[in-house]
């Protein structure tokens, strides 16, 4: 005989009360462990979907604006031992012929063999025609088409120059290709390609390579690399890229024997300028630019390139071609006037002029080498074709123009001083426009070995080890699923505790023999507690089984009737060992905790009295009655601990209230929550008054009813536990719904729409101002169409989508620039930072870090940050900066991504040009007619029109899942919660047969012992749902009255009365059962 | 009134002057049980207590057996101050030296005859649970005649043999002092002839004080001394 003995002895007896407590244990185990393992299976599917969406790689080199050659990767590929892919990506649109469904946002992309093998699968395109397409599942599904149908496909045309530099050519050139499918890409087979991280894949097409190149006018160039090496691929690169893939160009100028530099992109980085200067120091730079007239007097000649160079003129010289000279009738000492275009935000022109005096007059001699390659300018024959991106009024240009043009091409017609020109049209993509150094000095290896290729966007970005980090500091479900379930947890512990304990109490006078034949209170709790560890042990491995079941259920309900809370992922289930774990032991240590708890009651009662019988509370003397005259004065405290408890929180509650206000928002929200959980408190601590005052009522019971209930008094622990699952139940269900959002058309400036009345995104980017009628009439738009409405255009510059749409951490969010000015002068939006404005964003720190603002979703939980920090990352020049977060705004439509100001955006992603996302002011009746207006206008852009507060209604609707998946898992609890009140009935009325057989032969009659039990349970539900009740109803108030929230009322009250209803059900039955029969021979038995 | 033992030399157990009271619910004046109780009881001498119910027969008991305190006055055993002991030295004393038997047996249901009878020698460390326990223990189960019934459990068992096997339980630390609340109140006349019988056997052939509180005048008549507790004073 042992200990061990014993308890294997007791487990096997007492089976039917063990297996309760057993289940109990496995059921809170299953929801915790279920919950955790929730966490594993969502960061699980991320990391899948991250892996899927990247496949074999692990570094890219991605350039978005910028092509290299696309046999950079053969070159590679044998130093780094590896898969190098090139791949040609821009963004589309995808419609179908007949316009009946669109895809904006799509992702075309070009690919070859390589990018196949990449994603471990067979070449989807292996001899495909050059009009085949393979689109991925999204794409098929959104255009509702499979294998073999058509589909138009439409990408903006790669502008050589970007579109945001003067002279940059026509801005809304675009390819539209006619493809057919050729199959449609599951995630198996690297459809779910992807840069981004976010579980949501692009609507993605692929066709090979050549035919993208051929259709672009982009032969041969690639704009993205991919690689499954893993380390090393920048010092490759440093050793075979080419200036080809610097965007440069070489001349030889053989009447000077020097070397010319040019680029495409028309004006050299600031970057390359410095490498050639670092070269040689016998540079010389020129600046050649594009002016509308030069005059003198009554004389003007139209449209003529001018060029800055050297240091031989004065800055207000000019000299003057022959040519140019005999057509102004100017001479040496005249006046020249030049009137030019510059380009502003939103390629706003604006012609300015400068005054120049006539310092030489040169001879004429050809040389087109000045001209850098100004798109519709260069590589036109004729006057009538120029195309370059001004208004060219064809009108001036005389048969005398065209013939200098026919001969002398692109020769300028005059001179200025560098100095002069480059403050006159340098800008910020560069001041130079072709670099000259003696040709014996320049060698484009040493060229290229002075340029860091990060310098120039061309970066190596370990994309495989931030999709992983972005999907292993992705929200964390698993806690997210403990607190939903959190009631749900406790509700079966206090279930588990109360069937432990009310197997101990059958067993008192096991206890108590115990302790009579000198057993000491340490080694009978060891027994007990070895019992309760045994069924923690089991219920919690049962639960472990259960929990996989619970996971499963919870992963389906997040496929279907949830899915708003995790978009598109597609869910499997996993567990890591550690995880179960760490569930089973923590069941273990609660379930252990509780009925330890329950134990060390019962083991400090007096012998005598447990030898007695009777259930823990029938009795006062808990300790023995020495110690309770000894402590008759703790005792009374302790029976009024209730009334203190009560006392101390209703004033609390009351001064929350008092200073809560009347404001409508998030925190007078929670000060209302937190003043009904005050409520709750105080009124359960009245309750356990209530009850005691019934124990101590000097009055005698004069009804049957009254002796009912003094029976809820008798046992007041196990009645408070009835009323506090209960209340706290009810609470959390209803309370919750205070934070329940609802979106709705509203044209409050500080609101989350900001007053806005339309958030649009465009595919491709909106280069011109549509608060002009210039800017409205690129897009065939009249002024009168759009009448009263205004734009507040925002430039983006791609990255990780930073809302809560996004399950990933974010670890590039998406930037927008903004003119804070604007949105200062509409009042938008609110800052939760205290003394932030608009006007923030406009002050760079002291530090040199850029200042930004996103709302609180966006900082807090999407990116894990607080004002204050930082974040890093590098910009277009390839240095890194910081991004300061110095405000945070209330939920808004702006959700997703960081704000700051153009300028600064400007300066740092000159790549990203144009615009991509607009907020829109409208008036309100004309809503309706506007959106139709700029989506059929501007559809060749992909511009997608989405009422602002239907965009919140989006974002609010994740949160809203949230809240809906913890009311549902709380109302599980009150099931749970209202299966232990009818444990607690039957108990109650089981135990007091023989006290109701008595009542019976005293000549009671059976229905008025029924009153006495119902009377006696009816008070607790009445007391549990009624102060539950009272504190919800005021924690939901400021959201009831504003009416803002959606609360579900029809919803809470079908619960609370389906819950009112069991209850008194569960009571009715268990006083029924226990009063029918032979309830005399009860008396006899006892 | 002091009750002197017959052996005056070897003094097991002394009350003196032992006051008893319990708190009155709404806190009216304390309610008396034992007013003043004194008692000397030698080792291995049997005395029965007898008195009508509520006289505090059972709160005595209590006192003796160390499973209460007194209110007022001194509970000496083996010369040893009950109440200065603590818990877990009164639980050592319950253990060792004192054996209890009660009007129910409370044998634990889910245990067979001969691990109820080892439940007290649970409490000892594994290496002094000797063997010489076990063989008293077996002896004691042939003398009651349950030697056959070890694997039988309670349910088994008829009520004279619960109370038996109760009996052992109480012995088989080799107590000093048994007592016995009144062991035969839920026994038919025929076994709890038996019973009585027993323990005075036992009395005299394991050597230990016997207090029995019983109703029965004649079962305390068998006994060398009887005492009467009325109203919370021994006569």
């Amino acid at each position: 005989m042992t200990f061990g003995t014993l308890i294997l002895r007791s487990l096997r007896f007492y089976w039917r009360t063990n297996l309760g407590v057993l289940l109990g244990v496995a059921v809170a185990g299953a929801i915790l462990t279920g919950a955790l393992v929730v966490g594993d299976s969502v960061r699980a599917s991320l990391r899948h979907a991250a892996l899927a969406r990247l496949g074999q790689t692990q570094l890219a080199l991605a350039t978005p604006d910028r092509f290299f050659r696309a046999a950079l990767a053969d070159e590679l590929q044998p130093d780094l031992h590896a898969i190098v892919a090139p791949l040609l990506l821009l963004r589309g649109t995808a419609t179908l012929p007949d316009g009946s469904a669109r895809a904006n946002a799509a992702q075309v992309v070009g690919v070859e063999e390589r990018f196949w093998r990449m994603g471990s699968t067979s070449n989807l395109l292996a001899g495909a025609a050059e009009d085949e397409a393979v689109i991925n599942t999204r794409l098929a599904e959104q255009l509702g088409i499979g294998a073999g149908e058509t589909l138009v496909v439409r990408v903006e045309q790669p502008a050589l120059v970007s579109r945001d530099v003067p002279l940059s050519g026509r801005s809304d050139l675009s390819v539209a290709l006619r493809l057919r499918v050729r199959a449609i890409a599951g995630d198996a087979d690297f459809g779910r390609f992807g840069l981004r991280a976010d579980q949501t894949p692009p609507a993605s097409l692929f066709l090979p390579l050549a035919a993208l190149q051929a259709q672009l006018k982009r032969a041969g160039q690639a704009n993205i690399l991919l690689t499954d090496a893993t380390a090393g691929a920048e010092a490759v690169l440093r050793r075979h890229w080419q200036l080809a893939d610097a965007d440069l160009e070489t001349r030889h100028l053989q009447e000077t024997g020097a070397t010319e530099l040019i680029t495409p992109q028309v004006f050299l980085a600031p970057a390359i300028v410095s490498a050639v200067q670092s070269l040689s120091s016998n540079t010389a730079g020129v600046l050649t630019y594009f002016v509308n007239e030069l005059r003198c007097g009554e004389h003007a000649t139209p449209y003529s390139f001018v060029a800055a160079a050297g240091t031989e003129l004065h800055d207000d010289e000019i000299a003057l071609n022959a040519w140019l000279a005999g057509d102004l009738g100017a001479k040496v000492g005249d006046e020249i006037a030049l009137r030019y275009f510059v380009i502003g935000d939103r390629r706003e022109l604006r012609e300015a002029s400068a005054r120049f005096r006539v310092g030489k007059i040169l001879q004429l001699m050809r040389d087109e080498t000045w001209m850098p390659a100004f798109p519709g300018l260069a590589e036109v024959h004729n006057c009538n074709d120029w195309q370059p991106g001004i208004p060219i009024d064809h009108g001036r240009i005389r048969p005398k123009d065209e013939e200098y043009w026919n001969e002398y091409r692109g020769t300028p017609k005059a001179f200025v001083s560098l100095a002069a020109g480059q403050k006159l049209w340098g800008n910020r993509f560069g001041n130079l426009t072709a670099l000259l150094l003696p040709t014996r000095e320049f060698s484009a290896r040493n060229l290229l070995a002075q340029l860091d290729p990060a310098a120039l966007g061309l970066t190596f970005v370990p994309v495989r080890a931030a999709a992983l980090a972005a999907s292993g500091q992705a929200l964390d479900f698993g806690q997210l699923f403990i607190g939903f379930s959190f009631f749900l947890i406790v509700a079966a512990l206090l279930l588990t505790a109360l069937l432990f304990a009310f197997n101990l109490e059958q067993r008192n006078a096991e206890v108590g023999l115990l302790r009579a034949l000198g057993w000491r209170g340490g080694q009978i709790r060891r027994l007990l507690w070895g019992e309760g560890f045994a069924l923690a042990l089991l219920g919690t491995l049962l639960g472990l089984a259960l929990g996989a079941a619970y996971t499963r259920l919870t992963l389906l309900g997040l496929a279907t009737i949830w899915r708003g809370a995790t978009g598109a992922l597609p869910l499997g289930y996993h567990a890591e060992p550690l995880t179960l774990a760490l569930g089973a032991g923590l069941n273990l240590l609660a379930a252990g905790g509780a009925l330890a708890l329950v134990q060390r009651s019962q083991t400090r009662r007096a012998p005598a009295s447990l030898l007695a019988g009777g259930s823990l509370e029938d009795s006062s003397d808990l300790r023995g009655s020495m110690l309770d005259v000894r402590c008759s004065m703790f005792s009374r405290l302790r029976q009024h601990t209730g009334l203190i408890v009560g006392l101390v929180f209703l004033p609390g509650a009351i001064a929350m209230l008092a200073t809560a206000g009347h404001g409508q928002d998030q925190q007078a929200a929670e000060t209302f929550f937190v003043a009904g959980s005050c409520l709750l408190i105080a009124g359960l601590g009245f309750s356990a008054s209530l009850l005691a005052g019934l124990t101590n009522a000097a009055r005698a019971a004069g009804t049957l009813a009254g002796v009912g209930l003094r029976n809820a008094a008798r046992r007041r622990r196990r009645s408070l536990t009835v009323i506090s699952v209960l209340a706290s139940g009810v609470f959390l269900l209803v309370a919750v719904s205070a934070f329940h959002q609802d979106a709705r058309p509203d044209a409050a400036r500080t609101g989350g729409t900001g007053g806005f009345a339309f958030f649009a995104q465009s595919t491709l980017p909106i280069y011109d101002d549509l608060n002009t009628a210039a800017g409205l009439n690129t897009f065939a738009l009249a002024s009168n169409e759009l009448a009263g409405v205004a734009f507040v255009p925002l430039r983006v510059r791609e990255g990780d989508d930073a809302s809560c749409l996004n399950l990933n951490r974010a670890q590039q969010p998406r930037l927008y620039g903004v003119q804070p000015e604007l949105l200062a002068q509409r009042k938008a939006f609110t800052f939760e930072t205290a003394g932030v404005a608009w006007s923030r964003l406009e002050k760079v720190e002291s530090d040199g870090a850029l200042p930004v603002v996103g709302d609180e979703p966006t900082v807090t939980w999407a990116l894990g940050r607080k004002v204050g920090d930082e974040l890093a990352l590098a910009d277009d020049h390839g240095r890194v900066i910081r991004l300061r977060i110095v405000g945070i705004l209330h939920s808004s439509v702006l959700q997703g991504g960081l704000l700051l100001a153009e300028k600064n955006f400007i300066a740092h992603f000159p790549a990203s040009s144009g615009y991509r996302a607009f907020l829109i002011d409208v008036p309100p009746a004309r809503a309706t007619e506007v959106a139709a207006t700029l989506t059929r206008a501007l559809a060749q852009r992909g511009l997608e029109v989405t009422p602002a507060w239907r965009r919140l209604a989006d974002f609010m609707a994740v949160e809203n899942a949230y809240l809906g998946i913890f009311q549902a898992l709380g109302g599980l609890g009150l099931v749970l919660g209202s299966l232990g009140l009818a444990l607690v009935v039957l108990r109650n009325v089981l135990e007091r047969r023989g006290e109701l057989a008595l009542l019976l032969a005293l000549g009671f009659r059976r229905r008025a012992l029924q009153r006495m039990v119902l009377a006696e349970h009816w008070l607790l539900i009445f007391l549990g749902l009624a102060l539950g009740l009272v504190a919800a109803i005021l924690a939901v108030w400021p959201a009831w009255r504003a009416g803002q929230n959606a609360v579900p009322w029809g919803l809470l009250a079908g619960a609370l009365g389906g819950l009112a209803l069991g209850g008194l059900l569960w009571t009715w039955l268990a006083a029924r059962a226990a009063l029918r029969g032979e309830l005399l021979a009860a008396l006899r038995n006892e | 009134m002091n009750h002197q033992p017959s052996a005056i030399n070897h003094v097991l157990l002394e009350l003196d002057h032992v006051r008893k009271t319990y708190p009155a619910p709404g806190g009216g004046a304390p309610v008396a049980v034992l007013g003043g109780v004194s008692l000397q009881l030698a080792a291995g001498e049997a005395i029965a207590i007898v008195g009508p119910s509520g006289s505090g027969k059972s709160t005595l008991l209590n006192i003796l057996g160390a499973l209460d305190r007194p209110t007022e006055g001194r509970a000496l055993f083996a010369g040893r101050d009950l109440g200065a002991l603590k818990e877990n030295e009164l639980a050592a004393v319950r253990n060792r030296e004192i054996g209890f038997v009660f009007q129910q047996h409370h044998l634990l249901p889910q245990c067979t005859v001969w691990e109820n009878v080892l439940i007290p020698t649970l409490t000892a460390p594994g290496e002094l649970r000797t063997s010489a326990a076990l063989a008293r223990a077996e002896r004691l189960l042939e003398r009651v005649g349950l030697k056959a019934r070890l694997a039988h459990r309670p349910a088994q068992l008829s009520g004279g043999e619960c109370q038996r096997v109760a009996v052992v339980r109480a012995l088989v630390n080799q107590p000093k002092l048994l007592l016995a609340d009144e062991p035969t109140g839920s026994l038919d006349h025929a076994n709890a002839q038996s019973l009585g019988q027993l323990l005075l056997e036992l009395n005299r052939e394991e050597g230990v004080a016997l207090v029995l509180v019983t109703h029965s005048r004649e079962l305390a008549a068998r006994l060398p001394r009887v005492l009467e507790l009325r109203d919370g004073v021994l006569a």
